[in-house]
């Protein structure tokens, strides 16, 4: 069952990262964040899945980054994700491959 | 540090793991800011936990491929461009690849000022079949000015074990106007008999020498020495 849930989110887990890009710029830690609130907790993953993600989708032209200056002790200056164009239209084409195969996936299994 | 550990643990390319470098380094700051903490462990873990969590989702990185550019540039040309790509040429002052283009140019096929490889051509050039615009060395090695080679081919001086020359030649099997052989000799056709001459090395070699000497310092001044370091 474990094999099974971790398939299946690691799966979805690219078309979320979009989606919430999509909503709004973030950074890594406040995706992790939101990932972990709007789903009620059923995402809860760590930098180390969530950076080789951006990395597909940013080699893949979906996302670009930008640099910001945080006020405070930051040495580093924070990096966040934006969408781009292509990204738009990707998560147009995956939303909608999603909702044929969900609809499709509960059919069957509420089939008697 | 951390960083640093943590990447080492990982195969993939340079550029993932400069890549990984920086955002390990955002991520460590982005949680010290939560946590209050500068233990690079107590925020991210062990380097081997998250080593392991990147390489799980980092397959289609994995690679042992090199391509590593110089950010200094020099005439529009990298410093250094240093790949073990097929499909990518490297091209920098030095360059180093399976195809290379540079002054300095090392691999299995360059093209440079100074050439290595083993298919080569450059002004002076090094490789297995070697071409130059000056001075080449090589198994097959042709160049204008000397050539120096199992089989060699130049127009002023041929080293090697067949060479070929237009005006001296040295080695095993020699042909040109001045020679100086150990096996045998071949006149070129289009001299006579009197015009060519051969001597037997190691027997007769100072009059070679000195023949050699009246060629370069009347025609060819710039490989005089050239020739004299070679004969000695």
């Amino acid at each position: 069952m474990d094999t099974f849930n971790k398939q299946l989110k690691k799966g979805i887990l690219e078309i979320l990262v979009l989606k919430i890009i999509y909503n709004e710029d973030v950074y890594g830690y406040e995706l992790i964040k939101k990932l972990e609130s709007e789903s009620n907790g059923l995402f809860l993953i760590k930098e180390g899945s969530l950076y080789p993600i951006m990395y597909r989708l940013e080699d893949k032209g979906f996302i670009e980054h930008y640099r910001k200056e945080v006020e405070g002790k930051r040495t580093v200056p924070r990096k966040y994700y934006k969408v781009t164009v292509l990204g738009k239209e990707h998560l147009n084409i995956m939303t909608r491959s999603w909702d044929q195969f969900s609809d499709i996936v509960s059919k069957i299994l509420k089939e008697e | 540090m951390y960083a640093r550990k943590v990447v080492s643990k990982i195969d993939c390319s340079y550029s993932v793991k400069l890549r990984l470098k920086e955002d390990i380094a955002i991520m460590l700051e982005e949680r010290s800011s939560i946590n209050n903490s500068k233990d690079p462990i107590f925020l991210l873990g062990s380097t081997t936990n998250l080593a392991n969590e990147l390489k799980e989702n980092l397959d289609e990185y994995k690679s042992s491929d090199i391509d590593i550019k110089s950010n200094i540039r020099i005439f529009g040309l990298p410093l250094f461009h240093i790949t073990n790509r097929k499909d990518i040429t490297a091209k920098g002052i030095i360059a180093i690849g399976l195809k290379s283009i540079g002054v300095i140019s090392v691999g299995c096929f360059s093209t440079g000022f100074i050439s290595f490889g083993a298919i080569t051509a450059g002004v002076i050039s090094f490789g297995s079949i070697s071409i130059a615009l000056l001075y080449s060395i090589g198994g097959i090695a042709i160049a204008p000015a000397i050539a120096i080679g199992g089989i060699a081919i130049a127009k002023s001086l041929a080293i090697g074990g067949l060479a070929v020359a237009k005006e001296v030649s040295f080695g095993g099997i020699t042909c040109s106007k001045l020679m100086a052989y150990k096996d045998s000799f071949i006149i070129p056709g289009n001299l006579d008999e009197g015009s060519a001459v051969a001597y037997q090395y190691p027997t007769f070699i100072d009059d070679f020498k000195r023949d050699a000497r009246v060629i370069f310092s009347q025609n060819y001044n710039f490989i005089k020495l050239s020739i004299i370091n070679a004969l000695r």
